[in-house]
């Protein structure tokens, strides 16, 4: 390979013009300046193509990280802040009532609520009791969070600048509001890299009985990070992984002996075009090879007690569901997975509003606290980081008719809860305040960037410096903003 | 200002550019006069009176310029007048010499030798004061070598009656000593801006007045504290301490309520005094708030741990990693190397005083393989997790002083093997869920050492 075809081959237009443009620069130097041979002058514009490739994986963290690995709880949709973590004793005294227009102020409603004449105050559709050593108050909805209080921080003060679902998913997912940016569990992949050699480091669980609002796999997209970086999605079912498993009759030698075969090509094709992918391909081949081993085991629960599936409760047993995910996310934490995404759909109550948040709290709330318990009783909580929340919360008043069975409640980006445990993250703590009407945040706000750099830092990275260079910028998950939200580590 | 005293000024912003001519010039006549490079290389007297020439012809020019620049106003005067003359000379002696040169050829005297000499040392001084004045007294200094460049860490004054506190005096300078004065007082005048005293505040720097009294939202010092931390013109600059918010404004209020030198606490009204008086506690806002600190060790300096032994750990299937990049500290996990047995920590102890985080949990050791704990002095975090470790060789773990961390989760480790880890200093979590443990056992550790939470799981 001379240089001449790396310079031509290497990736994209800008960086063959910049190559150029350096290169050629530096010969001319080189002989303005009289010195060296000819060879030696090439040579350092092969050195200098190659130094221009700036994207490199960190693979050790900057800090010290506290948090190894990340389960991220994704609750898509929206759960309602003043029905789980925010407890607003005014929306009961207020029940009907219009919210005070200083309230809303200049900020946006959604669309959907646009047209609406009124805005009367739904008082929560459940009481609130105390918890934990700090008598922090959780949602009768919520009985089983509500029992590992003193484990995990409640943050109430975060905030996001999107109003509809897709945006505020990808913006939350990806710190940008427009897809095609890599996800938070594709940073970290490239970033870190993988513990386990048999596993991916980024791994997604989709569960399914939630609702019928879609998710977009752009949520766990590479963006523009090398594509092995993208998450591996988990199925449900016999094949966990699709298309992972050899067909009948093939030996897993030969397996290897055709994926040898296939490599030598590559090798070629890659000498010939350097395109990145092509290493990325080679990646996902031998890593599909050694999944093919390691999978099957990490998803067979069948050797799991009955008191530990007792814990996730019933739906444990019904593959794809919430609480078989949770499950399978704290065997793959076990096995050093780096970043296990679950996503869990149904949390987007616009209307009746008691029966959604009811069924979503069912499927979701014992299963969670599970989790945490179960990570926490194996010492593996102490460098876990887990996270429960979703893109957005929900408005203090109804959306469309009120009545005391039947109310609903739009997208709120100006407020919403969400809580974390273990990696770093201080126990028991609620941080953050928002008005009377759960509706603006008063102390402490949290944006989804700080969200973003907070965690990058328990993971030992500094989120200013960990940067990709694409499409001629560098790009950082946090954009050109986030504070590390200290208060929350330990 | 009139539109030549723009020009002077902006010419004169030549100067630190034009300067380094004269002085490469002359520095080069210095070298080639130096009695042993003379014997080595071919007589070159027309060479050296040309350079001589321009050497002269650019140092008057630099003097101008700098004459041009100094009308700035914006430099100690002192420095400023040492530089200016040392300048002026120099460019005269270049004069002398390069006459003398012309004159006399090869056959240059003594004097021309003693001109050539203090020519050199005026370069040298003049350039030094030059740099003074740019980077700050001090900047070159036997202090900076060592690492006590920054001057004595600013002690206040403690408030012994706060009635009687002069709100200037012993609040706001306090705070712009602090946080101000490294950079803005008679050591250094970046921007050409002094604080240290309230008659300097007025008069302000380049971008005119620091404060006007009563009008803290036209008060540079005000606008500048409250740029966002990336704009260049920020103050204090990003990696620099920052004010509290309680310090931004209490300077608000202070320039707001006419900047008075001579009030005093007493004489607030009580809607005032809080702002006043919250300057002098706490920080309250969060944000600037330390993260609680990781154990001591990770801040160690070790010796780096031997390659060839990391290699081979690698090569057997273990994970050595540094904690973070560039650190001699190890991180070893046997996630990928589930055999790792006895005769492997061999091996490791090799390294062992490198290794901060330890986990060959749900392997094949057994007691035999703590037999060599004790080289691992610097060991946070340990995992045996569902491995054939019993009670009996837990008291090995005695010699790590620093464990923070320990993980015996599904071990044959007992209610008596548990007592022994009572002892251990630092150790701050123990997981024993599933081992032989039972909740009287558990008790009797907590009891004997309150500070190491002990879980045994979910109950």
């Amino acid at each position: 390979m001379n240089d001449f075809d790396k310079i031509r081959n290497y990736s994209g237009r800008r960086d063959f013009l910049r190559g150029s443009v350096l290169g050629l620069g530096s010969i001319a130097l080189g002989s303005l300046l009289g010195c060296g041979n000819r060879s030696d002058t090439l040579n350092n514009a092969g050195a200098l193509t190659e130094s221009l490739d700036e994207n490199q994986p960190l693979v050790h963290p900057h800090f010290t990280p506290r948090a190894k690995r990340v389960i991220y709880l994704f609750q898509s949709g929206g759960p309602s802040q003043m029905e789980l973590f925010d407890y607003k004793p005014k929306l009961y005294q207020m029940h009907g009532q219009e919210i005070p227009p200083s309230v809303i102020g200049g900020g946006r409603v959604s669309g959907m609520v646009s047209n609406q004449n009124s805005f009367p105050l739904a008082a929560p559709m459940t009481s609130f009791q105390q918890y934990g050593s700090n008598g922090a108050y959780f949602s009768d909805l919520i009985p089983h969070t509500a029992g590992i209080a003193d484990d995990i921080c409640v943050v109430r003060s975060m905030f996001t600048e999107q109003i509809n679902h897709e945006p505020a998913v990808i913006f939350t997912q990806t710190g940008n509001q427009l897809s095609g940016r890599p996800s938070i569990g594709s940073w970290i992949s490239y970033g870190l890299g993988s513990l386990n050699k048999n596993l991916p480091s980024f791994v997604v669980l989709l569960s399914q009985g939630g609702g019928d609002q879609p998710i977009s796999n752009l949520a766990w997209s590479n963006g523009f990070l090398p594509s092995h970086h993208q998450g591996v999605q988990f199925m449900s079912g016999k094949d966990p992984v699709l298309y992972l498993s050899s067909p009948d009759g093939m030996e897993r030698i030969d397996r290897r002996r055709a994926l040898d075969f296939i490599r030598e090509f590559n090798l070629l094709q890659k000498d010939k075009w350097q395109d990145p992918e092509i290493d990325s391909r080679l990646n996902q081949y031998e890593m599909a090879y050694r999944m093919q081993m390691e999978v099957p085991e990490v998803t067979d629960l069948s050797n799991e007690p009955e008191h530990i599936l007792d814990m996730y409760g019933p739906d444990v047993k019904i593959p794809g569901t919430y609480a078989y995910n949770c499950l399978l996310a704290r065997r793959l934490a076990e096995k050093d997975v780096r970043f296990i995404q679950l996503y869990h759909l149904g949390w987007d109550h616009h209307g009746h509003l008691t029966g959604g948040i009811t069924r979503a709290t069912r499927q979701t709330d014992q299963a969670s606290a599970a989790l945490v318990k179960d990570l926490k009783q194996r010492g593996l909580l102490d460098d876990t980081l887990v996270i429960w929340g979703g893109e957005f919360g929900r408005t203090s008043f109804s959306q469309g008719k009120l009545t005391r069975e039947a109310f609903g409640r739009d997208h709120l980006p100006n407020a919403y809860s969400i809580w974390m445990a273990g990696g770093g993250i201080k126990p028991g703590i609620q941080y953050g305040e928002t008005d009377d009407f759960a509706h603006n945040v008063v102390n402490n706000r949290v944006h989804v960037h700080d969200f973003q750099a907070t965690l990058l830092f328990l993971l030992g990275i500094d989120h200013e410096r960990f940067t990709y260079k694409a499409q001629g910028r560098r790009y950082r998950l946090t954009d050109v903003a986030g504070d590390i939200v200290k208060p929350l580590i330990a | 200002m009139s539109s030549t005293d723009q020009w002077f000024q902006f010419l004169g912003r030549f100067h630190p550019l034009l300067v380094h001519l004269p002085i490469g010039f002359l520095f080069i006549v210095f070298l080639l006069e130096l009695p042993f490079v003379r014997k080595k290389v071919p007589p070159m007297h027309e060479a050296l009176v040309f350079i001589l020439g321009v050497g002269f012809l650019s140092a008057s020019f630099s003097c101008i310029l700098g004459w041009m620049l100094s009308g700035s106003g914006n430099y100690d005067t002192t420095t400023l007048l040492l530089h200016q003359w040392m300048g002026i000379c120099t460019a005269l002696i270049s004069g002398a010499c390069w006459w003398l040169k012309k004159r006399k050829g090869s056959h240059t005297g003594r004097l021309y030798n003693i001109l050539l000499s203090s020519l050199f040392i005026g370069m040298m001084l003049t350039g030094h004061w030059g740099g003074a004045m740019t980077h700050g007294e001090g900047y070159l200094s036997p202090e900076a070598l060592l690492g006590k460049e920054t001057q004595k860490k600013y002690e206040r004054k403690p408030i012994t009656n706060i009635q009687e506190a002069a709100i200037y005096a012993d609040l706001v300078a306090p705070v712009l000593h602090e946080k101000c004065y490294n950079c803005h007082s008679a050591q250094k005048t970046r921007g050409g801006l002094r604080i240290d005293s309230e008659k300097w505040l007025l008069k302000g720097g380049k971008s005119g007045p620091a404060i006007h009294a009563g009008n803290p939202d036209d008060s540079e010092l005000m606008i500048r504290l409250l740029l966002p931390l990336d704009d260049d013109k920020r103050m204090p600059p990003k990696k620099q301490p920052q004010l509290t918010t309680a310090e931004t404004e209490l300077l608000h209020w202070w320039i707001k309520n006419g900047a008075s030198t001579e009030k005093k606490v007493k004489e607030l009204s009580p809607d005032d005094l809080h702002i006043v008086l919250a300057s002098l506690g706490e920080t309250a806002d969060n944000r600037t708030e330390e993260i609680t600190p990781l154990s001591t060790v990770f801040d160690k300096q070790l010796p780096p741990a031997d390659t060839a032994i990391i290699t081979q750990l690698k090569q057997m299937g273990l994970l050595v990693e540094p904690v973070t990049s560039g650190s001699q500290l190890l991180d070893v996990s046997s996630v990928n190397f589930p055999a790792f047995d006895d005769t492997n920590m061999q091996l490791l102890e090799k390294v062992g005083p490198n290794i901060v985080s330890l986990k060959i949990d749900n392997t094949a050791i057994s007691d035999a393989a703590l037999e060599h704990i004790h080289a691992f002095e610097n060991l946070v975090k340990l995992h045996l997790g569902n491995t054939a470790v019993t009670g009996a060789s837990l008291k090995r773990l005695s010699s790590l002083k620093v464990l923070e961390y320990l993980n015996i989760v599904g071990t044959r480790v007992d209610d008596e093997g548990l007592q022994e880890l009572s002892s251990l200093p630092a150790l701050k979590q123990i997981y024993c869920w599933n081992a032989q443990v039972t909740s009287k056992g558990m008790a009797a550790l907590r009891l004997k050492n309150p500070g190491i939470n002990v879980v045994g799981g979910s109950e």
